[in-house]
């Protein structure tokens, strides 16, 4: 479903990310882990057409997105979660989600109410503004937030920064839940490397740009040098 | 009393017809974070068109109204081609070049309107219905400004509904408060941003309709309502329509009653309301979180522009130039040798606006204010005081210049810079204007004339009333000026600047007082402008209320422009150049404002770096062509040199 | 250090066009004979302008057919002067380094106020045609300069004594003006002029409303207008403020509870703006109305309205362009007086010139180059017809009875 070949993705004159190659097939989960820096917002923007400034080939669907403005992306189905949230102050948590809808352009997608179903935490805040809500919460409504248009490639990116660890494994779940059952697609970004494995099948390693390692979590676990030379701090 | 009643009672029908305009200008703030400057063209064009339409006879209510709309529809299709032109490739450029763009705009639009619709005046009447006098116990008014009120009152609970209640409303609130995120979901942001331009245009182009019969209809009217528009929008809090409504009729109020209370000084009590408000609160009655955020731009600020020909080469070139300028008063024609002279004194002056601009990253919209100050002094002290010797007065003036900009930086720099600090520059600068108008001394509205020549006191006399011998001192002047902001700006000085214009925050962790240095910019700038007017005065012989007038602000914002606002000597490239262009089309008469608007339009959309930018690049073309030596340093130090929209 | 990076294009391009111009060639009697115009070709003045330089034109034009100026053709060298002191200043220099001293311009206060002090140093003359500050012919007066039309006391004296004596019942005044010295002077002129009208009646003037030059909404001035006994009005608004008081004025009926409103100024653009909603009470300080008399049957009126119609297809001109006419007839006539066109002989036969325009004999005061003929006021009124407006009544009063003494060097005083 997503293809990216020989990415390199620029601010101003500056390098950001090199000859990245990644794949996801139709409601497959991956990662991507990388310390700070390495990369990882950059690529989930360069995959929005949000900021950098993209060389390479990104295809969804087979097409390539080119100079695809990032509204058309949401509407092709891409979804997604920046890691700074961007919650909307003036509206209430289920207009938070129900302004997300018009990404649907014709897709079938949940009913905001029942998103808030999905995401226990978010169910009682539901005329809340979003200025009102806590850090975590307002994390839990990006991402379900996502979930209103419908997507079929959700992108989240580092969703469990500042979370309370009790609220990272609930997230775990409920959004495993949810891309099993909807069939959404996922490329987590992330450092937290139990929730990817809660929520992913196989991941991509990030470093000052490059990708240095593909494959599955067993592989990954065999090579142990690799979580000490890419992750640790 | 009867005075005072009818004074609250015109605050609200003229607050009404300010807040007809300032809605349109408050909306686009909010939605686009864009300060329109030409909102006011727009809407005289609106009213135009719908006399256009009308007729100067009288007629039914219905067809007012649709001449309105019709007006509306127009111009917001006219708003619709200028963000296509004009705003789209705005949209990521540093606000204050939008500033001067849609300034440019303004001038544009007005030159345009002159030029359809001629210079004659217009009067249309109500319509029949509403040409009635009503007499309300001892109010005399008529049912049109009753319309008016009415008129207000509905386009305001119209926004605040769509806007508040409506979904759509929310919508827009969202592609102001964060457009990226909105474009993330889905939200067709350019069609959001487009419909609004559209909407607040259409506003515009509505009130002009509504309007048309409310005065006599000119080419001076868009400048007149907007000037009130702004303030209002100020006061209110920009991006806030029920700011706008509220700072309407407070601006209805204060200038009612500046006419029943203070009947000898018409005219300024909106000035000092302005600038109050701008020192006590200047996010306004009603901050919108669009104000607190500042725009943030792409553009990190430019170092200076280095050229990589050799030094050697311009000094010949610097000197050749020099050495031709000395040479005028002896083959120039009068008029010409004037035009030089008058160049060298715009020269300075754009060049003092630079230092704020290209240095400190602050914008000034009324530094002719300091100008005049240095003028009015110099002519003065020369008229009536001729005892006091010349350089006194040149010195005296420019500690003039800076004592009033360390007051008025101190007391703004603190709490606010960007579009406030243009706009407290225009405030300032007005206030000036009318108080010095009130002066006998200063000659009130004829200025002072007669202004005679110096004669330098130095162990031996200078005298210096022939133009050729006066001409030579104010190169001389010049020259030594430059020299020494040069060596100002391209030390440890100048540096401090740059580092505190592209990265404030960082300046402050490395222990710079950024505020100290912005009031010290200040200082040096409003110094410097001073000091030109003082050596303009005597050059000239006379000095008058044209010198504060907002345009003569607008002529070093051109010039730096267009020489580079990005180089030291961009200012006084500039000022050369507009001078040859001005002489050239001096006889294309009554196309002054187009061609310069024109100008200055082209330079922000196509070369920001003005003349020097252009030059640059084809520098790094020509010697990428011959081999590329060009070490990547040098090429790292230019990438601010011109927003890149 | 780096140095100055003044463009080599500027240079260049300065260096070609301003040493191609100052060429002084010798004259020969039939080279042309030239006359500075200055005018505000641009901006705000532009339509007055236009009409200036129309009635210069028309005046060089006819004395061309007859002969020239002593046996050479006139050639008019225009200039923009912006409606500016400084744009007047400049254009004045350019003319005079061009070696033209004979200027026709100035036409408003402030171009002439900063013109008149450098012309000594450029050693040229100006003849202007409607500035009207006092200080010109007094406190600022200059040798080089002439004022060929009423100043402000004559004016506005004069205004006053033909609406005061047209209205001897009415007794209670009001006067609305700009904030500006000028202006404030205007009202106590008009107000002098009302008083001295009457004799002895007993004449009350309300105090005087000033208004800032830019404002356009007016209600506040009206109101107190309305409520006030007042039954004459001095408008000394002009353009678009007039304009818009008079609009805003008819909106409350204010034009029905005055007797009498006198301006100065706006004359028939008003009539122009407003067509049927013209007032039918409003006196203004005119220039010329060709179909009618006195003009109708005076001869240098007859040639130039024709002159006029056969260059513009237009038989409604503006009346201004009648006083830079005068303006050159003026010059002409000096400088065939003195069959000279050095500044010297010009001022010399300009002084006690007296020369026939289109409203009769005209004279300049030697001791203070105060000009003065006949002054012409109109009472204009809506038609049903195109173009809307026309003339109801013309009056005319001889400017000699309402000059001042020549006092040059002094301010001028008003006679208690």
């Amino acid at each position: 479903m997503l293809e990216v070949a020989h990415l390199d993705a620029f601010y101003g004159d500056g390098q950001i990310l090199h000859a990245i190659a990644l794949d996801a097939a139709e409601g497959e989960r991956v990662a991507v882990l990388g310390r700070n820096g390495a990369g990882k917002s950059t690529l989930l923007k360069s995959l929005m057409n949000a900021g950098p400034r993209v060389a390479g080939a990104i295809r969804f669907d087979g097409r390539l997105l080119a100079e695809m403005p990032s509204y058309r992306r949401a509407q092709l189905g891409l979804a997604l979660v920046p890691e700074d949230r961007r919650i909307y102050s003036h509206l209430t948590v289920l207009e938070n989600i129900a302004i997300a809808r018009y990404g649907a352009a014709g897709r079938k997608a949940m009913e905001p109410r029942q998103i808030l179903e999905r995401f226990s935490m978010l169910k009682p805040l539901e005329e809340r503004y979003g200025g009102q809500l806590s850090g975590g919460q307002q994390q839990l409504l990006a991402v379900g937030r996502a979930f209103a248009a419908g997507p079929r490639l959700l992108l989240l990116d580092e969703p469990t920064e500042g979370l309370a660890p009790v609220i990272v494994e609930q997230m775990a779940r409920e959004i495993a839940a949810i891309c099993d059952e909807e069939k959404v697609g996922l490329v987590l970004c992330e450092q937290n490397i139990w929730f990817a494995r809660a929520c992913t099948s196989r991941l991509y390693l990030i470093d000052t740009g490059r990708i240095v390692f593909s494959g599955g979590w067993d592989e990954f676990d065999r090579n142990a040098d690799l979580k000490q030379r890419y992750l640790a701090v | 009393m009867n005075q005072i009643l009818f004074a609250g009672f015109n605050a609200l029908a003229f607050g009404m017809s300010i807040f007809l305009v300032a809605a349109g200008l408050t909306l686009i703030f909010g939605i686009l974070k864009l300060l329109n400057m030409a909102q006011g063209a727009f809407f005289m064009i609106g009213a135009y068109v719908a006399f256009s339409i009308l007729g100067t006879g009288s007629s039914s209510f219905g067809f007012f109204l649709l001449a309105a709309l019709g007006a509306g529809l127009i111009v917001a299709l006219l708003g619709l081609i200028t963000d296509r032109l004009v705003l789209t490739r705005l949209r990521h450029v540093d606000y204050h070049y939008v500033l001067i763009a849609t300034f440019a705009l303004m001038m544009v639009c007005n030159g345009l309107v002159k030029l359809i619709w001629g210079v004659e005046f217009v009067s249309v009447n109500p319509p029949t219905v509403l040409d009635e006098p009503v007499e309300l116990g001892s109010l005399f008014v008529s049912r049109y400004t009753l319309f008016i009120i009415a008129a207000g009152l509905v386009v305001y609970l119209v926004m605040e509904v769509a806007l508040h209640r409506l979904w759509f409303g929310k919508l827009m609130q969202a592609l102001a408060a964060d457009s990226w995120m909105a474009g993330l979901l889905g939200l067709n942001v350019p069609l959001g941003l487009a419909l609004s331009v559209m909407v607040s245009f259409f506003l515009a182009g509505l009130a002009g309709g509504l309007l048309l019969p409310n005065q006599s209809l000119s080419p001076q009217l868009g400048d007149s309502y907007l000037l009130f528009a702004f303030f209002a929008v100020i006061i209110g809090g920009l991006g806030n329509i029920r700011g706008a409504f509220v700072g309407s009729i407070l601006l209805g109020l204060v200038s009612s009653l500046n006419t029943v209370l203070l009947p000898d000084m018409p005219g300024i009590a909106i000035y000092v309301a302005l600038a109050v408000f701008l020192f006590v609160r200047p996010t306004g009655l009603f901050p919108s979180r669009a104000t607190q955020a500042e725009p943030a731009s792409d553009e990190g600020g430019g170092s200076l522009a280095r050229s990589r020909i050799g030094r050697g080469v311009w000094q010949v070139l610097g000197l050749a130039v020099a050495a031709f300028a000395a040479s005028m008063p002896l083959w120039a024609n009068e008029g010409l040798l004037f035009l030089a002279g008058s160049t060298l004194v715009q020269g300075l002056f754009a060049l003092s606006w630079n230092i704020l601009f290209g240095y400190a990253g602050l914008a000034s919209f009324g530094h002719a204010a300091f100008f005049a100050l240095g003028a009015y002094l110099a002519g003065a002290v020369l008229r009536y005081w001729p005892a006091v010797p010349f350089l006194a007065t040149l010195l005296g003036a420019g500690a003039l210049g800076a004592a009033v900009a360390f007051v008025v930086g101190a007391l703004a720099l603190r709490r606010m810079s960007g579009i406030f600090l243009a706009v407290l520059t225009v405030a300032l600068s007005e206030a000036m204007r009318v108080l010095i108008s009130y002066s006998p001394l200063l000659g009130r509205e004829d200025g002072l004339v007669n202004i005679p020549r110096p004669v330098l006191h130095l162990p031996f006399a200078i005298d210096l009333t022939s133009s050729a011998a006066y001409f030579w001192f104010l190169l001389v002047t010049t020259a030594a000026i430059v020299a020494v902001l040069w060596w100002a700006m391209h030390g440890r000085y100048g540096r401090k600047l740059l580092s505190v214009r592209q990265d404030p925050e960082r300046a402050a962790f490395l222990g710079v007082n950024v505020t100290g240095v912005r009031i010290g910019a200040f200082m040096l700038s409003g110094g410097v402008a001073a000091v030109a007017g003082a050596l303009y005065a005597p050059w000239a012989r006379i000095v008058t209320l044209d010198e504060v007038h907002w345009l003569a602000s607008t002529q070093p914002v051109l010039n730096a422009m267009l020489g580079g606002v990005n180089s030291f000597w961009g200012p006084l490239l500039g000022s050369a150049v507009f001078t040859v262009i001005n002489y050239g089309t001096r006889t294309l008469i009554g196309l002054s404002e187009l061609i310069v608007g024109t100008i200055l339009l082209f330079i922000v959309l196509v070369a920001p770096g003005g003349i020097v930018g252009v030059l640059r690049s084809a520098e790094a073309a020509w010697i990428r062509r011959r081999g590329g030596a060009a070490a990547p340093a040098a090429a790292a130090a230019a990438p601010g040199a011109g927003a890149r929209p | 250090m780096a140095l100055t990076r003044r463009s080599v294009v500027a240079a260049g391009v300065a260096a070609a066009a301003f040493t191609a111009a100052p060429v002084r060639r010798a004259r020969s009697q039939s080279a042309p004979l030239r006359i500075g115009i200055m005018f505000p070709m641009s901006g705000i003045g532009a339509e007055a302008g236009t009409a200036w330089l129309r009635g210069a034109e028309l005046a060089a034009a006819q004395w061309n057919r007859s002969g020239g100026l002593l046996g050479r053709q006139i050639e008019l060298v225009v200039r923009d002067d912006k409606y500016s002191s400084a744009g007047s200043v400049a254009a004045g220099r350019e003319l005079a380094g061009m070696g033209i001293n004979l200027l026709v311009g100035a036409a408003q206060s402030p171009m002439a106020l900063g013109l008149s002090p450098v012309l000594g140093e450029l050693k040229a003359l100006c003849v202007a045609p409607t500035p009207a500050a006092m200080s010109l012919t007094h406190e600022n007066f200059n040798r080089n300069f002439f004022r060929l039309c009423p100043n402000a006391y004559t004016l506005y004296s004069g205004l006053a004594k033909i609406v005061a004596t047209r209205h001897p019942d009415v007794s209670e005044w009001a006067s609305i003006s700009f904030d500006s010295e000028y202006g404030r002077d205007s009202v106590r002129f008009f107000e002098y002029g009302v008083r001295h009208a009457a004799g002895g009646r007993s004449i009350n003037f309300q105090p005087p409303i000033f208004v800032p030059p830019t404002k356009t909404d007016l209600k506040v001035e009206i109101n107190a207008l309305m409520n006030s006994p007042a039954q004459g009005l001095y408008l000394g608004l002009i353009a678009a403020p007039c304009i818009s008081f008079l609009q805003q004025a008819r909106a409350v009926g204010l034009n029905r509870k005055l007797k009498v409103i006198g301006e100065a100024g706006t004359d028939l653009l008003i009539g122009r703006a407003m067509q049927k909603s013209t007032p039918t009470n409003l006196w203004s300080v005119t220039y010329w109305f060709p179909e009618h008399e006195p003009f109708k049957s005076n001869p240098i009126s007859e040639a130039l309205f024709k002159d006029y119609v056969a260059a513009t297809n237009d038989r409604h001109p503006i009346g201004l362009l009648t006083t830079s006419h005068r303006a050159c007839l003026a010059l002409f006539n000096a400088v065939k007086k003195a069959n000279a066109t050095d500044t010297d002989s010009v001022i010399s036969a300009l002084e006690g010139l007296t020369f026939d325009t289109i409203g009769g004999p005209y004279s300049i005061r030697k001791e203070d180059h105060q000009g003065y003929g006949t002054s012409f006021y109109a009472k204009v009124g809506p038609r049903d017809a195109q173009p809307f407006y026309g003339l109801d009544t013309l009056e005319q009063l001889s400017d000699a009875e309402v000059i001042e003494p020549a006092t040059p060097g002094r301010k001028f005083e008003l006679p208690s």
